[in-house]
């Protein structure tokens, strides 16, 4: 059965069809959402939210084809939206982070951290539209025109949130903090230039 | 420095590897098909939740009476035969039921047709509430054939933005039903201009079939602190959760029509008078 018979199903009711698109979006879903809030006990919720609109709002959906990125935008708009609530409260996960890494010299942190710790620190000084079009580009693989319907605008804008973000993380990269540092692309790990 | 496309791959693998930890859990989507049967449920509560359990059952049967009532009538069928046919019904059927309803704010014109006497239903009120639906309902007694659709009172319901949590109802009736309705056993007097008010809180209580409940929460319900609110889904597999909120209830009299504000969110009483006092002052 493909996408379509699904979501027809779904526009028709159908919990078990819903399951289908549940098994095939939930994970890239949930870490989405920790990608864009970059906290870990909410992401569920808000993807959960963004379920139960998705399948009461299907029937509206009028091209089938199109449901990832309508479903994308159901999810980063309940993102925001949380986030622009959130803006000024403390987010735990990052005083976690925070505690982890400065509680630990660099050669004990695992790669992984190292690596997350960099992505983290530059994602975070990018803009909220810059950071969800970064996500929505390199982690979900979504094209421009698919971000452009997702976040409601023209595929100008998104080329251009992709240029400025990308200069704002290669700055990021080359700052103090990471010199000598990048990812190896077959390893994931540190590595020095000078070594 | 590195070139664009290292850079990319750089990204996509950090961003991968950063949130790989993030599983969702085995539960969520039994969460979410439970979140989407109850609100299935909820819409249907919402307006039948000051009713008695057991009359709920009973509008289907109305329903039903009517129609047949009215396939009834539409062949001429002779006195004697309506009146058998309202007998034979007349012991299940005893209750409110809507006769007209509005998808928008009713001209004063209709509404005092429909209703036989003038009531207030502006179409929004401050805050943003607008008006969603309303209608009038009647009472219909199988056992009177007679007096079909006596007691006429007028409903409506407003909301911001069509969120089900912002829901506001608006009752306007000459009948005193609403004087005994537990919830205002506590409720404050509140002044509005020349006319007194009554405000009161209560905790509203969605329980699933079979929910057990304690000796102070029986006497909350017996003593208008607490609505008991009855759920069940058709699906005996979905396990529904016991839900609680907190809504608030004002009435007043105007002009020998009792009104009864009711918000599915908890407004303060000054809220709840600001509202009012623009029921009161509409034409």
């Amino acid at each position: 059965m493909n996408n379509i018979d699904i979501i027809q199903r779904c526009k028709e009711g159908d919990l078990d069809a819903f399951n289908i698109l549940f098994e095939e979006y939930s994970v890239k879903a949930v870490r989405t959402v920790y990608l864009i809030t970059g906290q870990k006990d909410i992401a569920e919720d808000i993807a959960q939210e963004a379920f139960i609109k998705c399948f009461s709002q299907i029937k509206k959906l009028k091209k089938a084809e199109a449901f990832e990125s309508w479903f994308y935008r159901l999810l980063t708009r309940i993102c925001w939206r949380y986030c622009s609530k959130q803006k000024n409260n403390l987010c735990i996960d990052n005083i976690n982070d925070k505690n982890t890494i400065s509680n630990n010299s660099l050669s004990d942190i695992t790669e992984k951290n190292e690596i997350k710790h960099l992505v983290d620190k530059a994602l975070d000084k990018l803009s909220m539209p810059l950071k969800t079009t970064v996500i929505l580009y390199y982690y979900n693989e979504l094209s421009i025109k698919e971000i452009a319907h997702v976040l409601g605008c023209f595929e100008g804008t998104i080329k251009s949130r992709l240029h400025n973000a990308r200069n704002l993380l290669k700055k990021e990269f080359l700052t103090e903090n990471f010199e000598g540092y990048y990812f190896n692309d077959n390893k994931d790990v540190r590595c020095n230039e000078n070594a | 420095m590195l070139n664009q496309e290292q850079f990319d791959k750089n990204i996509k693998k950090a961003l991968l590897n950063k949130s790989q930890d993030i599983v969702p859990s085995d539960n969520m989507f039994e969460n979410i098909k439970s979140e989407i049967t109850s609100n299935r449920s909820d819409k249907y509560m919402s307006k039948e939740k000051f009713l008695p359990f057991s009359l709920n059952i009973k509008r289907t049967v109305i329903a039903a009476s009517c129609g047949f009532l009215i396939l009834a009538g539409s062949v001429a069928a002779s006195p004697n035969l309506r009146a058998s046919a309202l007998q034979s019904i007349g012991k299940y059927v005893n209750g409110y039921t809507d006769m007209k309803h509005y998808d928008k704010a009713p001209s004063k014109a209709d509404l005092q047709k429909d209703l036989g006497y003038s009531v207030k239903i502006p179409d929004s009120l401050p805050g943003g509430y607008k008006l969603v639906d309303a209608s009038v309902d009647g009472h219909i007694d199988g056992a009177t054939p007679d007096k079909q659709y006596g007691n006429r009172g007028a409903n409506a319901t407003y909301s911001i933005n069509n969120d089900r949590k912002t829901t506001l109802t608006l009752g306007a009736s000459k009948r005193s039903v609403e004087a005994n309705s537990p919830i205002f056993k506590n409720a404050v007097p509140v002044k509005m201009g020349s006319i007194t008010g009554y405000f009161t809180q209560y905790k509203v209580h969605a329980a699933p079939e079979g929910t057990k409940f304690s000796a102070k929460e029986e006497q909350d319900i017996k003593d208008g602190k607490e609505v008991l609110v009855g759920i069940s889904s058709k699906n005996k597999n979905v396990k529904l959760k016991e839900k609680f909120s907190q809504e608030c209830a004002l009435k007043w009299k105007d002009n020998g029509i009792n009104y009864e504000l009711t918000s599915m969110g908890n407004l303060s009483e000054s809220q709840m008078s600001e509202l009012a006092q623009c029921v009161i002052s509409s034409k």
